[in-house]
């Protein structure tokens, strides 16, 4: 089991039960590969600093997981047939940040 | 008198107002209490960046050669994920 971060990026024109829906079918794809997840974070919606597909603002989602490594691909696997997913990094650290991030912190 | 001209000694205060003193010279990363680099902390990374948005040699920033490697890695996460710019057109 190694640590890892999430972040996604959802599209600005999904409501918000949509977006809860697929931040949970999102933790349900990690549960079933055995991982689990630790602490979450939302950024809430912000400006993109470049035009992705037609968008200038996302929604960002912050993820704190415990997973084994070779299961990451089958989650990449999954994320790519979601719709509402603009983008998504995956990112190994030795050990997990305490919340909140500065990012977070920053706008507040 | 004849002893302080052998050991070549220049007092600190005869040093301090020429334009080639020596200053320590140090890494901004790798000192105690210094920020840890982190691709969601921008406003840390931004002083890295020039107004172009290009990543700033680290021979005058002075960070350290393991670090700047992690620097940079950092800075292309946060432009993969919008949170900075590849390239800041904003002065056209």
């Amino acid at each position: 089991m190694n640590n890892f971060e999430a972040v996604l990026l959802l599209s600005p024109d999904i409501t918000k039960t949509v977006r809860d829906s697929v931040c949970n079918s999102f933790t349900k794809a990690i549960s079933d590969r055995s991982g689990k997840i630790i602490n979450t974070e939302d950024w809430d919606l912000r400006d993109l600093s470049y035009k992705i597909d037609i968008y200038n603002k996302a929604y960002y989602n912050f993820f704190q997981i415990e997973i084994e490594g070779k299961n990451i691909e089958f989650l990449k696997k999954y994320i790519s047939q979601e719709e509402n997913i603009i983008r998504h990094i995956f990112v190994k650290v030795d050990k997990h940040q305490e919340l909140p991030t500065k990012l977070n912190n920053e706008k507040k | 008198m004849k002893k302080n001209k052998k050991f070549k000694s220049r007092s600190r205060d005869e040093n301090k107002n020429s334009p080639f003193e020596d200053r320590r010279k140090f890494c901004p990363f790798s000192q105690k209490n210094s920020p840890i680099i982190d691709y969601k902390d921008i406003k840390m990374l931004n002083r890295y960046v020039s107004e172009k948005g290009k990543i700033i040699p680290s021979r005058i920033t002075n960070v350290s050669r393991s670090k700047q490697k992690d620097l940079s890695k950092a800075i292309k996460r946060a432009r993969f994920l919008a949170l900075m710019s590849f390239t800041n057109k904003s002065y056209f």
